[in-house]
């Protein structure tokens, strides 16, 4: 499990979170992910993610973070766009411009902010549930809370092998090469990608053996090395997040949400940019992501 | 181990370990799949390649959970964000393991059939959470398709489903016959259970599914052009 | 032997975006019809150098030229028509349904006629004993054939130039001596050929020239015979010479005034009874 740590988001680190058991924090995560989605006001999802970003940068994880949330940039730009133009909400809308064949909606700007908003939150805090837990910990884990060991071998299995087969990729990409294969397109499908199953499935004989000869799955309970204990910290904090929760959906259920589409009214010029905005943004990421991967 | 055990009675020529092997390196392809994709900068995903090979080889509840291993495995090292997915990856395993097994893999067009039904239910797994979750944005070149069917003055779900639908369409005819030719090149013993047709020229397949791809976007801007008309 | 220069670098230096100096300024001359060995220990740059000859890699600074042209300038495409990289694995670049579209393919990928691609593949089939082979899928043949099988689709491309990666590892004494038979077959017809390997006997067999690879420097340039016989180049590269060759020398045995490099010459030798002074 050792390389494991090299291309998982994991950041090591003796931060809060680093301590706290995986199991705390899946609870967290999950709280989150209710919560957020229940809210209809930007302003709390707003908030809730400047709490989450100084967590991240707490616990020294800010570098990777960025990286990982850069993936999620086009279908940002993407969902502030549709948003604008095609508002979640029942209808009707209140229209603030028109471009073209679109018109601009104050509801459309709204669930542009909470939808977007809830994305990015959501994002941030599982991201900084990936990148303070082990990989090892978060199986073990896995396997306390009842997953059969079979699936977090695979798991495991699946990230380990990751890394060796892109590079095995490489090496099919320059030895088709050199037989002239064109450098894109479909042609080139079948010469790059067969070549690397055909590799990875000899891989497979050779683990299976190999799995044989551990006799995998004859025995019993599987033991790890790392010992993982739930402290008293995890356990306060597991039952107070479970009174919280249940504090904030009655909140949640009297104010039915906080649902503040109909009181926030956004200004025309406000509107347009945000959606001249989400296009050029759209576009100026894909160009960035296809002259990264030409590089 | 029970549970497991049971359901390879019916393909007692595999071991478990092989099985157990074969999953993550599946997984493992699916994800280097979308690498090669973009290395030779195709307009298709080619993310359930190797979720096809497992449920075409081993059945298709062996396949939905090499989908979900992929889906895991994204998560923990890129962004759980697309733990969702693992949903439309289950759904095609599913398909494409029913499908090879209901004789759907025995001639060419049978095959072509299978692979749209693929794409179809894909998509309809995958669009409610594009609308739901993503605001009806999926990040990738298709998001264009979707404007314009907006623009067009369609709904969005419905405009999200029709674009959806086309790069479906692409994607999975041509994972299908991709993870044909592999099929090919895997042991014997892995295969001789199947009815499949032989191996088909990839141009030809290219070709096909343009021909489908643009037949259908005619179809659904003459339709749109008609109703908003 | 013709002195056409046909590969050229010039103070040629490699680094791996990894940081690692693979290359620091090798001179190099290679000329038409030569036959060529590159040894070395691992790690001492021989793949990185070959790999320049077919524009897999681009000199970090320095120029590597292929038959006049400058490789940065153009594509692997156009300088792989000239001179054909057999990769080590063969798993890393068979692909096709069939022997014979897997030898079709890089013929078609240079733009051959199909009359030249189906005589080129005839050839190479011919000559690499493929033909009852030529509809299996590659896959399904055993590794030797594989491996013969990814050397016959460089050969179908006809380049003037064949690199060989270790072209031996993996495989039986019988087919080794294929690998040889191959290559004096290429030098037959008229070809260069680089060949990177640490079986000594095959590149004491077969080539005209040895260049020594040490630490990423070219440190050793001669003939077999000259190489061999340097005690104190192999000591420092840690190389072993052909046990044949070695003993021949602690015996004085020579052939025509030298020390015989392969069993052949060396019973040869004995049958003459020729001995040093
Ligand atoms: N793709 C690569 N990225 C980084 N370093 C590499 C790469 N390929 C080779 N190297 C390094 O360059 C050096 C020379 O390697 P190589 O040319 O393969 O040697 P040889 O073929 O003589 O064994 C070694 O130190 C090796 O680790
Ligand atoms: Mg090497």
């Amino acid at each position: 499990m050792n390389n494991m740590q090299l291309i998982a988001n994991y950041v090591p680190g003796k931060s809060f979170f680093h301590r706290l058991h995986p199991s705390t924090k899946i609870i967290w995560v999950l709280g989150a992910l209710l919560t957020v989605f229940f809210i209809k006001d930007p302003l709390i999802i707003f908030a809730f993610l400047v709490v989450v970003l100084v967590l991240i940068k707490a616990s020294n994880t800010f570098a990777t973070y960025r990286a990982s949330l850069m993936l999620l940039l086009p279908i940002i730009f993407g969902l502030i766009f549709f948003q604008i133009v095609a508002p979640a909400f029942p209808k009707p809308w209140t229209p603030l411009a028109r471009l073209g064949p679109f018109v601009l909606y104050n509801e459309g700007v709204y669930s542009a902010l909470v939808l977007s908003l809830r994305i990015i939150s959501v994002a941030s805090f599982a991201l900084l549930f990936i990148m303070t837990t082990y990989p090892g910990d978060l199986f073990t884990t896995m396997r306390m809370w009842g997953v059969p060991y079979e699936i977090s071998f695979m798991v495991t299995t699946t990230i380990q092998l990751i890394p060796i087969l892109q590079k095995e990729m490489n090496i099919i990409l320059s030895a088709q090469r050199s037989r002239a294969m064109q450098a894109s397109g479909f042609s080139a499908l079948l010469p790059s990608i067969i070549p690397v199953f055909a590799g990875a499935i000899e891989r497979v004989r050779q683990m299976s053996m190999t799995l044989e000869s551990r006799a995998f799955g004859s025995s019993g309970k599987k033991t790890s090395i790392r010992q993982l204990k739930m402290g008293t910290l995890d356990y306060t904090l597991i039952i107070l997040t479970i009174i919280a929760l249940i504090g904030i959906f009655y909140l949640l259920w009297i104010n039915q949400g906080f649902d503040r589409s109909q009181q926030m009214i956004f200004p025309a010029p406000a509107a347009i940019i945000l959606f001249l905005g989400s296009i050029i943004g759209f576009f100026g990421i894909l160009v960035l992501f296809a002259r990264r991967i030409k590089n | 181990m029970t549970t497991t055990e049971a359901k390879l009675v019916k393909r007692p020529r595999i071991p478990t370990t092989y099985i157990v092997a074969l999953i993550p390196v599946a997984a493992a392809l699916n994800i280097v799949g979308s690498t090669i994709n973009a290395a030779l900068r195709l307009p298709t995903f080619l993310d359930m390649i190797g979720t096809a090979v497992v449920a075409m080889t081993l059945g298709p509840w062996w396949g939905a959970l090499a989908g979900l291993i992929t889906n895991i495995g994204i998560a923990i090292i890129r962004n759980p964000v697309s733990l969702p997915f693992a949903l439309c990856n289950m759904v095609g395993a599913l398909v494409w393991g029913y499908g090879i097994r209901w004789k759907m893999g025995k001639s060419f067009g049978r095959l072509l059939i299978l692979s749209m039904f693929v794409g179809f239910f894909v998509s309809l797994t995958a669009v409610p959470i594009y609308v739901l979750v993503f605001g009806g944005a999926t990040g990738h070149f298709g998001d264009m398709l979707t404007a314009t069917f907006v623009a067009m003055g369609q709904r969005l779900w419905v405009s999200v489903f029709s674009s959806n639908i086309l790069v479906s369409f692409t994607d999975k005819i041509i994972s299908t016959f991709v993870a044909l030719a592999i099929l090919g090149a895997l042991p014997k013993e892995l295969t001789s259970h199947l009815e499949l047709v032989e191996q088909k020229n990839l141009k030809t397949v290219i070709w096909i599914t343009l021909g489908i791809v643009v037949g259908i976007a005619a179809l659904l801007f003459i339709m749109f052009t008609n109703i908003a008309g | 032997m013709s002195k056409n220069i046909i590969i050229k670098c010039e103070d040629l230096h490699h680094t791996y975006p990894s940081g690692v100096s693979a290359l620091q300024g090798v001179d190099l001359a290679i000329a038409e019809r030569e036959i060529v060995g590159v040894i070395g220990q691992n790690g001492s740059g021989k793949t990185t150098l070959v790999k320049h000859f077919n524009g897999l890699l681009k000199p970090t600074s320095g120029q590597v030229f292929v038959k006049g042209i400058n490789t940065r300038e153009a594509e692997i495409k156009e300088i792989s028509r000239h001179a054909g990289y057999v990769f080590q694995n063969p798993n890393h670049q068979l692909f096709a349904g069939s022997v014979r579209k897997e030898l079709e393919f890089g013929p078609a990928n240079i733009g051959m006629s199909a009359e030249e691609i189906e005589e080129r593949v005839r050839l190479a089939a011919d000559f690499f004993g493929l033909e009852e082979f030529l509809d299996e899928n590659p896959y399904r043949l055993s590794f030797p054939l594989r491996k013969t099988v990814g050397i016959a689709s460089i050969y179908a491309m006809d380049p003037e130039i064949f690199i060989l990666d270790e072209p031996t590892t993996g495989l039986d004494y019988t087919r080794a001596r294929m690998v040889a038979a191959l290559i004096k077959k290429l030098q037959d017809e008229g070809r260069t050929v680089l060949i990177v390997s640490h079986d000594m006997m095959l590149i004491a067999e077969c080539c005209t020239r040895v260049i020594v690879l040490w630490n990423s420097r070219l440190i050793g340039d001669g003939t077999p015979r000259e190489i061999f016989g340097n005690r104190e180049l192999l000591e420092k590269t840690n190389l072993a010479p052909p046990q044949i060759f070695r003993m021949a020398e602690e015996i004085g045995l020579q052939h025509n005034g030298k020390t015989p490099l392969s069993v052949d010459e060396a019973v040869e030798a004995v049958e003459r009874g020729e001995r040093a002074g």
